[in-house]
């Protein structure tokens, strides 16, 4: 499947280990921003009881859900530690500082 | 026996001639008790002497058994007021002096005699002591026994009893008793007593006042024998002559009175400087002008605490008199002294109109027993001191109307020129009565005001007390031990019980018609009724004779075997003296200490940081008052000592005060150097030397102002870069060609000035200050060289130079300082110097390491080990700018002879020098890299031989052995046993590792209580912490505590400790310097530390958003579906139909789906979606609403009942006092949340005692709850203490959360925190210490400050806009 690449917004716009919400047709995906400016984009729901992953703690390349504090690995969305369980990953990229969210459908964009 | 027949005396000739007794005649019959009632002044002692034949008469005949008496002789054994004892021989010595003197008698029957009369007098159990370790009334039954043992016919005593106190007097005269009736014999008794003559004597005859004294009319005493004080009291004919002989005195004295003209007092209000009131007190009656409340003194004692006064609760009325009075030792001048401020109050507080006591201040005038005046002043001028001080805004002319009006009052109006020194005791009371009432204090305190004088003059004096009050109405205490006195000027007399432990024995309404005189009261019937009153308390309070005394007077009896040793300066040399001295000899000496500046101890080479704000001051007070009053030392701050008296072996205060010594320690520091250019007088040139000018710097601070520092030295550099640090730009002068050239060489000095220059700092070298400019205030700075720098502030910091000026007045032997030998004792063998004020060796010391080790040798001298000998100090410097690293020490200028070993890197901007010669290290400069400075150090210290290792040198001793990588632990390892850990206080790594092993250590903070290695400036944690692993090994891990989170080792406390000592300021930079082992750390440290450093930079760290849980960074609380709760603040639970409005409105217009009232009395909004938080908070923003941090670790909520407004049975307002409370600590962050509450009673239905903080009110104030918890763990509160007012309420309660705030873990409940730490520790540092108390409450006022904005109007104002939004939509 070809990826259709959306400008969301710039990385300014994405605080330093912390993320940012993308509302789109299939549910909120959040945009994670680490410290080494590498950006993660995961659909906003925890694993465990779908928590909003946007608004954990980034730490690494984790973020810890703020409900109950489950770990998430940015880059697979994978559950670490004790538990299990996988948040869907979306693909995101950088463009000169521009962040490129890769959704399945050609979609508009309305930037907040 | 003795007969005096028209005896005359005179002095002088001619004109100036005195007659001082006229036409007196005198016989004493054979077993007669005569006592002759006389005043001073009156010609007695004279008259004393014609009878024991130390003086003829002019005219006349004096005869004993019809001899003419013209010599002293043994059947005259004459005992006078002050009492001459050979100061060298003992009790047992002196009297067997007498005994030697009277006959020849075999061995065994002299000692008998000796011990006869050493018995007869009660000292039995004292006979080995020497008189210095008497007390006066001792000394005095010493001279009494030896009078007797002389074996005389007839004994004269010159007024023996007066110096003495009540009790002491009163078991003398029954001992004199017992003597006339055992041994019989003739005696003559001088007194100024009525009462003492009627109790012993046969005959009263009074002497009128001179000049030309004369015998009155006698009065025949045929009351029965023996006389019992308190049954005299009802005896008519007790009565009937007191009543005639008190009279006719009076009368006499009243013949040679003077009248005084009246003066208007002038109007003018006084300043009380110092004294600003903090808050108002609406809770304080009129009945409670003055309140002592629950107050106790208690001294350390080698043996124990001793408890002196305890639980005195007293409660005046503005304008009232209270007297006190009690038997020795009964702690009623400790009560005054407290009251006064000159001593620490143990327990409880007093409040003067609404302000707690807690240091001396004009606002309190005391009147001594001695009245310190300065003696080379005249009268106008000592009281002129007071009135200066207290009247600075009146003009010259209403001043000098103020001191002469009171002058004037006590009857000095004649004498108002005459210097202090040529005034009488009288005169001197009575100046010190006008400076007392000029000063207009609210509460007047006299201590035996009187105590000195005679009757007749106390009389006098009492009189014109009472007159002067009844004109200023003034609230005064007095105390006393003459119970006519207490009656005659007392409201109420408050009788003390016995100590130790004294309490209020009983309190007795004097209930006699003001104004009063002496006169009227000896008619009046009650006044005789009091007087009983008072009589059989202090009787029933007795305790026996001679070795029976109570316990608090032998205790006082053990102090005066103490040696006095008074300390002038209480700086950081002072203090490690102190220490020393406590660590030999515990209580060996009774220690005064007078401190010039108003603070207790603080480290002084500290400064810097605090001028930078790194520190805060209270972090570097090093000994607190606290610290003083545990081991028993008087502490007096702000007071400076203006005058030794070596003759008499005193130091004056500039307080007027006079304190004995018999050691003297002068550590009084150094003064700064002010170069004499024009304009150094300028407001706005300071210098940076103490407390007050890191205060007058940090006043002038600001980021638009310009400062210049004028000196590139250690503190000069320090004092730039901390007003940098400040926001200021700073310019430094310098007048040499390198910046700190003393301590390092050009290249140092050029490395050093290029990371200055880096940082921001103007360096100019070379440069000439010419003058300093300005017009009324600095504006700058112009060079030799014409160049002009503008300046709102200038530094002056060239240098410092021993303070010698006291040593230099008192005649000590002066150079550059204060000449001291290797035992630090100056030209004087009674007094000692130490620190920068001293001269050893030629050489001064401005740095802590050489102080230290004179403060050893002091110490021990002091202590008696007499070969303790300072050899001088060889010194290094470290620069403490954070960030750059310079160490430096020994010789480093060009020498010949010398080489140098230099290693350079200049990426890393290393640079290293060592200077050799002879192959022994004689200097060292280390920039950018002094891990290897304390080897070098210790090389250069002990010379050793370094050939063997030379090559390898300068690379550090890891690679000088051979190893390869440098390893920071095998550096330690190498450091020989000798080396320096702790340069501050002295410690060398023997000494820590020695404690590791045998005490069992495992932490710093083990190592620092054992040691005080790393106890003053803290740069040696490391190597301590090194040395701790290299000693313990593995086990050092094991011992290691909890980890915060698995991203480190460290525990909370740890890190907590590690941000302030290394004054880490972010959270990338702990994680960095304490070597986190993740990236970022993760969801449990990233919080943990944003608090730690948020709670430790107030106003200054920047609060990490992305390290924030969600609630508080969004300021709501997430609910399970991801929407948000929002719960307005409501003070106290109080709100009102516009809120109630606002809220209904709110709802409607969001749509918000669910409205619940919480248990903390507050509205839950819940559902409500993100993006409409901003929108949500401006509506609530209208109606006042705020947001009430129901989502934080912080203050959330204070819950209240109706309280005494409402409620039947409420005791006070407990909703005003929770808004108070909510208002005071809202928008605070702590370790956890923090819920409050306050009941208006014991119903306690605001359920109190299960908050973290809960108020109670109760009917005389308020109960403290600390620690309850009501989640999971259900816990009832621990009463912390109960306080009086709301103010307190407050004040405890800010101190409360700060200290949790500070010492409270990270996610650790209240309750958790004062399990771990004890409620005892939390009543110590809250309840017993006061000053700990306010400096916690100004720490959280501070901290507050900055937190207590909305965070809700911040962001409905567009603050964090992007947290509330989308970063997109996507819609198909």
């Amino acid at each position: 499947m070809r990826i259709d690449w959306m400008d969301v917004g710039t990385l300014d716009d994405v605080p330093v280990l912390g993320a940012r919400v993308v509302r789109t047709e299939e549910g909120d995906v959040a945009v994670f921003r680490t410290a080494d400016d590498q950006v993660f984009a995961l659909y906003d729901r925890c694993p465990h009881k779908g928590g909003p992953l946007s608004e954990g703690i980034v730490h690494g390349r984790s973020v810890s859900c703020p409900l109950h504090n489950w770990v998430i690995s940015l880059e697979s969305g994978a559950v670490e530690g004790p538990d299990h369980g996988c948040a869907e990953q979306i693909a995101v990229t950088l463009d000169g500082g521009r962040i490129l969210l890769g959704l399945k459908r050609a979609p508009r964009v309305a930037n907040a | 026996m003795l007969v005096l027949d028209k005896v005359a005396k005179y002095y002088g000739t001619g004109a100036a001639r005195t007659n001082v007794l006229k036409d007196v005649s005198l016989s004493i019959a054979e077993g007669e008790f005569v006592a002759i009632v006389g005043f001073s002044g009156a010609g007695k002692t004279t008259l004393m002497s014609l009878m024991a034949g130390l003086a003829l008469p002019d005219s006349g005949r004096v005869t004993f058994r019809g001899h003419p008496v013209t010599e002293p002789g043994p059947e005259r054994g004459v005992v006078f007021q002050s009492y001459a004892l050979m100061p060298w021989l003992t009790v047992e010595g002196n009297i067997a002096l007498a005994v030697d003197a009277t006959m020849l008698v075999g061995r065994a029957e002299r000692a008998a005699r000796i011990q006869h009369y050493i018995d007869l007098v009660g000292l039995s159990h004292a006979k080995d002591r020497r008189p210095a370790e008497l007390s006066g009334g001792m000394r005095q039954r010493v001279a009494v026994a030896r009078a007797l043992a002389m074996n005389p016919e007839i004994l004269l005593l010159d007024e023996p009893l007066s110096a003495l106190d009540a009790l002491t007097r009163a078991k003398l005269q029954d001992e004199i008793d017992s003597i006339r009736a055992r041994e019989g014999k003739t005696i003559v008794l001088v007194t100024n007593d009525v009462d003492e003559a009627l109790l012993l004597a046969d005959r009263i005859i009074p002497l009128t006042p001179g000049p030309n004294a004369t015998l009155g009319p006698e009065f025949r005493i045929a009351l029965a024998r023996p006389r019992d004080r308190t049954d005299l009291n009802h005896d008519a004919e007790y009565r009937r002559l007191r009543a005639g002989i008190t009279q006719y005195l009076m009368q006499a004295a009243e013949n040679q009175g003077t009248a005084a003209d009246e003066r208007e007092a002038p109007k003018i209000v006084p300043v009380r400087l110092g004294t600003r009131r903090k808050k108002s007190a609406p809770m304080r009656s009129e009945g409670r002008y003055v309140e002592f409340y629950d107050v106790g003194k208690v001294y350390a004692t080698p043996k124990g605490p001793l408890t002196v006064v305890d639980g005195f609760d007293l409660k005046m009325a503005k304008g009232e008199f209270v007297t006190l009075i009690g038997h020795s030792g009964c702690g009623k001048s400790t009560v005054l002294s407290m009251a006064a401020g000159l001593s620490e109050i143990s327990r409880g507080g007093i409040v003067l109109d609404g302000r707690e006591i807690d240091d001396a201040g004009p606002d309190r005038a005391v009147v001594f027993q001695s009245p310190s005046l300065f003696p080379w002043l005249t009268a106008a001028e000592n009281v002129a001191l007071g009135v200066d001080r207290v009247y600075p805004h009146a003009s010259r002319r209403e001043r000098t109307d103020i001191t002469a009006y009171y002058l004037q009052r006590v009857g000095l109006g004649d004498a108002m020129t005459k210097r202090a020194q040529d005034l009488s005791n009288g005169m001197r009371q009575r100046v010190g009565i006008a400076r007392a009432f000029a000063l207009s204090p609210k509460l007047l305190l006299l201590d035996e005001p009187f105590g000195m004088l005679d009757a007749l003059t106390r009389w006098e004096l009492q009189e014109v007390l009472m007159e002067i009050w009844t004109r200023t109405r003034v609230t005064a205490i007095c105390v006393t031990h003459d119970i006519d006195e207490a009656i005659l000027l007392a409201d109420r007399v408050v009788m003390m019980g016995n100590g130790p432990n004294a309490r209020i024995g009983g309190i007795l309404e004097v209930d006699l018609p003001r104004p009063r005189n002496r006169k009227a009261l000896l008619d009046h019937p009650k006044y005789y009724e009091y007087r009983e009153a008072l009589l059989s308390f202090l009787k029933d309070h007795e305790t026996g004779g001679g070795s029976k005394r109570a316990p608090a007077e032998a205790a006082a009896q053990e102090g005066l075997t103490r040696e006095k040793l008074v300390l002038i300066g209480n700086g950081m040399a002072g203090a490690r003296l102190l220490e020393e001295l406590q660590e030999r000899a515990p209580g060996k000496y009774e220690v005064t200490v007078f401190g010039a500046e108003p603070h207790p101890t603080y480290n002084r080479i500290m400064l810097s940081p605090v001028l930078a704000g790194e520190k805060r001051f209270d972090e570097i007070v090093s000994h607190d008052r606290a610290w003083y009053a545990g081991n028993g030392f008087t502490l007096k701050t702000g007071t400076p000592i203006i005058a030794i008296d070596r003759e008499r072996r005193e130091v004056v205060a500039a307080d007027g005060t006079c304190t004995p010594y018999d050691k003297l320690v002068i550590a009084t520091g150094s003064h700064p150097v002010i170069i004499p250019v024009p304009g150094r007088d300028l407001p706005g040139v300071i210098s940076f030397r103490d407390a007050a000018d890191v205060d007058a710097m940090l006043g002038a601070v600001g980021s638009d102002r310009k400062a210049v520092v004028i000196g590139g030295g250690l503190l000069g550099l320090e004092a730039a870069n901390g007003l940098l640090a400040r926001g200021m730009t700073v310019t430094v002068v310098h007048l040499m060609a390198t910046v700190m050239e003393r301590q390092l060489d050009d290249a140092a000095g050029y490395l050093l000035r290029r990371e200055l220059e880096r940082r921001g700092l103007a360096v100019i070298t070379g440069a000439n200050t010419e003058c300093i400019f300005g017009e009324g205030k600095v504006e700058g700075v112009r060079l030799k060289d014409g160049r002009e720098i503008p300046a709102d502030l200038v530094v002056m910091a060239v240098g410092i130079r021993p303070n010698a000026d006291l040593g230099k007045a008192a005649g000590l032997t002066i150079n550059r300082g204060i000449v001291v030998d290797d035992g630090m004792i100056t030209s004087d063998p009674a007094i000692l110097a130490v620190g920068e004020c001293v001269e050893h060796r030629g050489q001064s010391y401005g740095l802590v390491a050489p102080l230290y080790e004179m403060a050893k040798v002091a110490a021990d001298r002091l202590t008696g080990v007499t070969d303790a000998a300072y050899q001088g100090s060889v010194t290094s410097t470290k620069l403490k700018v954070t960030g750059v690293d310079v160490f430096s020490a020994g010789a480093f200028a060009a020498d010949k002879e010398a080489e140098d070993i230099v290693f350079r890197d200049a990426a890393r901007g290393v640079y290293k020098r060592i200077i050799l010669k002879e192959n022994r290290v004689i200097g060292a400069v280390l920039y950018g890299d002094t891990a290897d400075g304390a080897r070098l150090f210790q090389l250069l210290r002990n010379g050793e031989d370094v050939s063997a290792e030379r090559d390898t040198l300068i690379f550090g001793p890891s690679l000088a052995a051979g190893g390869a990588a440098p390893d920071p632990l095998e550096a330690v390892a190498a450091l020989s046993d000798q080396a320096e850990i702790c340069g501050c206080n002295g410690v060398c790594k023997g000494k820590i590792t020695g404690a590791i092993q045998s005490k069992g250590l495992q932490t710093v903070e083990e190592v620092r209580t054992h040691t005080k290695a790393s106890a003053s400036c803290g740069s040696c944690i490391g190597l301590v912490e090194k040395l701790l692993k290299v000693t313990l090994g593995d086990a050092f891990q094991q011992a290691s505590v909890k980890p915060l989170c698995g991203c480190t080792t460290y525990g909370h406390d740890e890190i907590r400790k590690l941000i302030r000592v290394q004054e880490m300021r972010s959270i990338p930079e702990v994680m960095q310097q304490l070597g986190w082992k993740t990236a970022n750390g993760c969801s449990k440290c990233r919080p943990g530390l944003n608090y730690y450093l948020l709670c430790e930079y107030p106003g200054e760290y920047r609060d990490d958003a992305q390290s924030r849980f969600v609630n508080e960074r969004v300021h709501a609380n997430i609910q399970k579906d991801g929407t948000y709760s929002v719960v307005p603040r409501m003070w106290g639970g109080v709100t009102s139909a516009a809120e109630l409005r606002a809220i209904a409105d709110v709802v409607d217009r969001y749509g918000i789906p669910s409205v619940k009232v919480t248990g903390g009395q507050r509205v839950d909004l819940l559902g409500v979606k993100k993006e409409q938080l901003p929108a949500v908070w401006a509506d609530l923003n209208r109606a006042g609403l705020v947001s009430g941090h129901a989502y934080g670790k912080a203050l959330r909520t204070v819950k209240t009942c109706v309280g005494s407004e409402w409620c039947r049975f409420g005791t006070q307002d407990s909703t005003a006092m929770g808004i108070a409370l909510e208002r005071a600590t809202w928008g605070s962050w702590t370790p956890h949340k923090v819920k409050m509450a306050v009941s208006g009673c014991p119903r306690n239905c605001a359920e109190a005692t299960i908050k973290d903080f809960g108020v109670v009110a109760v009917e005389s104030g308020w109960e403290l709850h600390v620690g309850g918890a009501a989640g999971m763990h259900v816990r009832a509160t621990d009463l912390l203490c109960k306080v009086t007012t709301a103010e307190e309420v407050l004040e405890y309660a800010c101190a409360f959360l700060q200290l949790y705030r500070e010492e409270g873990r990270y996610l650790e409940r209240a309750w958790p925190w004062i399990e771990r730490v004890g409620l005892d520790y939390l009543q110590r540092r809250i309840v017993e210490d006061a000053d700990s108390r306010r400096a916690l409450e100004t720490r959280f006022r501070h901290a507050v400050s900055f937190t207590q904005k909305d965070p809700w109007a911040e962001r409905a104002s567009g603050a964090g806009a992007k947290e509330f939004s989308p970063l997109a939509e996507v819609t198909a």
